[in-house]
């Protein structure tokens, strides 16, 4: 009997010969494939009989006109998407907090995975309603879950072992983190300069340092005695105050240097110096 | 004729050549359809022919003769009627009675005759289906009546000689209803005492007469002469569907029941005068009975649908209207129904259930209320819970038995431990 390949035409429906996943027919696929290690001086054995090709898994069944008919066929179960979340930033405006959840298909007898009961949510704190304090304290309690460069805070849980379980303990470790943020405990005020997240030129030994000399110079050259506050609302003092702060938070770069040494000179008067 | 309505049995056969002989040529455009239905319907008609029949034979031969009280044209039309008596197996009711009082089956017989007038089909139906009631009925008013009039036989004798006196007589008597004029009872017993034949059963044919005067004559008076080609044609025109019939048949039994706990009697009987005496809703009420709530019947009915052998049909059902699947989709979705393949999409989590909520498996210092707040047994069960509560692989319960043992353990070393 001659294969069925013989009378297929060019155009017949391929999705009507392999609909599903089935296995490697050689009489009707008129390809003329050859798989397989060549014999010596040989060509790789044809596709009849041929184990080789039968033994691996064959995507006949999906190629893209057939992927086509399954999606026609699957929009009608479909919901469209909302036309109001056309971009991200609108997606992120809407919808800040971001839960992530991975299903893990495998061939095996169980559909089990321990792994999928992972949950992560991941939310940017410019989104959270938090001042100053509320965020500092929170970045505090969070620690290492918080990244300073994208200001996304990320809260993975996976001590339940079901999903929902997780996602739901996720859900109110944020509000907790939250709430407890806005609070100011008492010890708060014990905060010293170590526990500063950054630097603060305010009673800082820079300031006192500064001022001092310029005191100090003030009362050399005899001028009148100026106060404190006129002399940290000084011109110069100010300059200082913005370069050391610049220094000690951005780190040493050429530009906070040369700001750094541009402030000192006009605090001590000394421009000529290049 | 007669031959072939001997064997009941073929009675839709027998029905049709009558019917066929009966409608003859005029109606012979209906015949077809007469014939159809009868044919469709052999069970409820299969008098039907009988009852033909008898009109034929009454309207056609017998007429004129009808008002003579001779006693030999009577006999004569009596012996063509009794055959079919005789050889009908549904009117046996009546051949237990006939030979007691013929009066009765033929009383029956016309009254029959009078339901097809008025409205044929569903008037021939009612009056089958009470025929026995009505016979008895008859019967036992028809004995009454002789019993008292024999007495007072001869009085009104002499003036009865023509058949007309008698029609004006039979004219008088139905204006007091159904029940024979006693006067009428009277005198046909005297006439049948007065002639020289058996007089029994010229008395009860006599009496017979009698009633079926009355009866045609009621039957004009409410209306429409009896013609046997209006009946027929009538009731070759009307089709009833099997569905209707059906209905009808149904609806004789209904058990419908309204908010009164009543029978609900359906449309179509309602004009019917026949049922009125026995009709359900007509009296007082004698409030016996409680009325039966409807919601208890429902609940009822709805807890008890999904019994054991209603699933094991609906499961046979399946089993034998299954086809195997015509291709590898189809296929698909029986390996998925029986659990071969997993469902898509896949959830890893399938079929595992924990019904406790997140606080019970991390939140579990609840739990250490037993223990003493300071010291070193409090601290190593906060290391302990702290362990639990990242464990995903034990359950609530396992969790709470750990802290159990703990608890038991360090009751049990309370001496030991005191000493330290």
């Amino acid at each position: 009997v001659p294969p069925r390949t013989e009378r297929m035409t060019v155009d017949q429906d391929w999705s009507s010969v392999y609909p599903t996943a089935a296995v490697f027919k050689p009489a009707s696929v008129p390809l003329p494939i050859r798989m397989g290690y060549p014999v010596k001086r040989g060509v790789p054995p044809p596709k009849e009989g041929n184990l080789e090709l039968i033994k691996i898994p064959n995507f006949l069944h999906l190629t893209p006109p057939a992927i086509k008919k399954h999606c026609a066929a699957l929009k009608d179960f479909c919901t469209e998407w909302p036309s109001a979340l056309d971009s991200d930033e609108k997606c992120e405006q809407h919808f800040p907090i971001e839960i992530e959840t991975v299903d893990y298909v495998s061939a095996g007898t169980s559909v089990r995975n321990p792994k999928a009961r992972v949950v992560t949510l991941r939310v940017k704190l410019s989104n959270l309603n938090l001042d100053d304090h509320a965020k500092k304290k929170l970045i505090k309690l969070v620690g290492e879950r918080y990244c300073k460069d994208t200001d996304m805070l990320t809260i993975t849980t996976d001590r339940c072992p079901l999903r929902r379980q997780n996602y739901d303990y996720g859900i109110h470790l944020l509000t907790v983190l939250f709430h407890e943020s806005w609070k100011t405990e008492v010890w708060e005020s014990e905060k010293s300069e170590e526990d500063m997240e950054e630097y603060i030129w305010e009673n800082s030994c820079s300031q006192k340092n500064a001022l001092d000399t310029l005191l100090r110079i003030k009362a050399s050259e005899n001028i009148s005695n100026l106060t404190k506050e006129e002399l940290l609302a000084s011109e110069v003092i100010k300059n200082y105050r913005n370069s050391v702060i610049a220094l000690k938070n951005e780190g040493e770069t050429e530009n906070n240097m040369s700001q750094y040494k541009e402030s000192v000179k006009k605090l001590l008067n000394i421009q000529a110096l290049p | 004729m007669w031959s072939l309505l001997r064997g009941w049995g073929g009675a839709a056969g027998g029905s049709r050549c009558l019917a066929a002989r009966l409608l003859g040529g005029p109606a012979s455009g209906r015949e077809a359809a007469g014939v159809a239905r009868l044919e469709g319907r052999p069970r409820r008609y299969r008098r039907l022919p009988l009852i033909l029949q008898r009109v034929y034979q009454r309207s056609g031969a017998a007429c004129w003769q009808r008002y003579m009280p001779k006693a030999v044209a009577k006999s004569s039309i009596w012996n063509k009627v009794q055959k079919p008596f005789s050889t009908s197996s549904v009117l046996s009711t009546e051949k237990d009675e006939s030979t007691a009082s013929k009066d009765s089956s033929t009383g029956v017989a016309s009254k029959r005759q009078e339901g097809t007038a008025e409205t044929p089909k569903q008037k021939l139906l009612d009056l089958i289906g009470n025929m026995k009631v009505e016979v008895s009925y008859r019967k036992k008013l028809q004995q009454l009546k002789t019993r008292e009039i024999k007495k007072q036989a001869t009085n009104k004798l002499e003036g009865l000689d023509s058949g007309d006196s008698m029609l004006q007589k039979t004219t008088e008597g139905t204006q007091r209803g159904k029940p024979l004029n006693p006067e009428l009872v009277e005198a046909a017993s005297a006439v049948a005492s007065s002639l020289p034949l058996n007089k029994k059963q010229t008395e009860s044919e006599l009496l017979a007469q009698l009633r079926r005067h009355e009866e045609t004559t009621d039957k004009q008076k409410k209306g429409g002469t009896i013609n046997i080609r209006h009946v027929i044609s009538e009731m070759a025109v009307k089709r009833q569907s099997p569905a209707q019939r059906g209905v009808r048949i149904s609806s004789r039994i209904s058990l419908e029941l309204d908010e009164d706990g009543q029978r609900i009697k359906p449309g179509i009987l309602s004009p019917q005068s026949f049922d009125s005496r026995r009709s359900l809703k007509v009296g007082r009420r004698l409030n016996i009975f409680t009325k039966a709530s409807t919601e208890t019947e429902n609940a009822l009915k709805t807890v008890s649908s999904p019994t054991i052998w209603d699933l094991e049909f609906a499961k046979e059902i399946a089993a034998v209207t299954a086809q195997p699947p015509r291709n590898g989709f189809e296929e698909m979705i029986q390996w998925t129904k029986e659990g071969i393949l997993w469902e898509f999409p896949i959830d890893n989590e399938a079929g595992m259930e924990d019904d406790a909520e997140f606080h019970e498996h991390i939140f579990l210092e609840k739990h250490l209320e037993d223990f003493p707040k300071q010291g070193p047994i409090r601290h190593f069960m906060e290391l302990v819970i702290c362990g639990l509560s990242k464990n995903p692989y034990l359950s609530v319960k396992q969790k709470i038995e750990h802290i159990e043992w703990f608890q038991k353990y360090f009751e049990e070393k309370k001496e030991f431990l005191q000493e330290i």
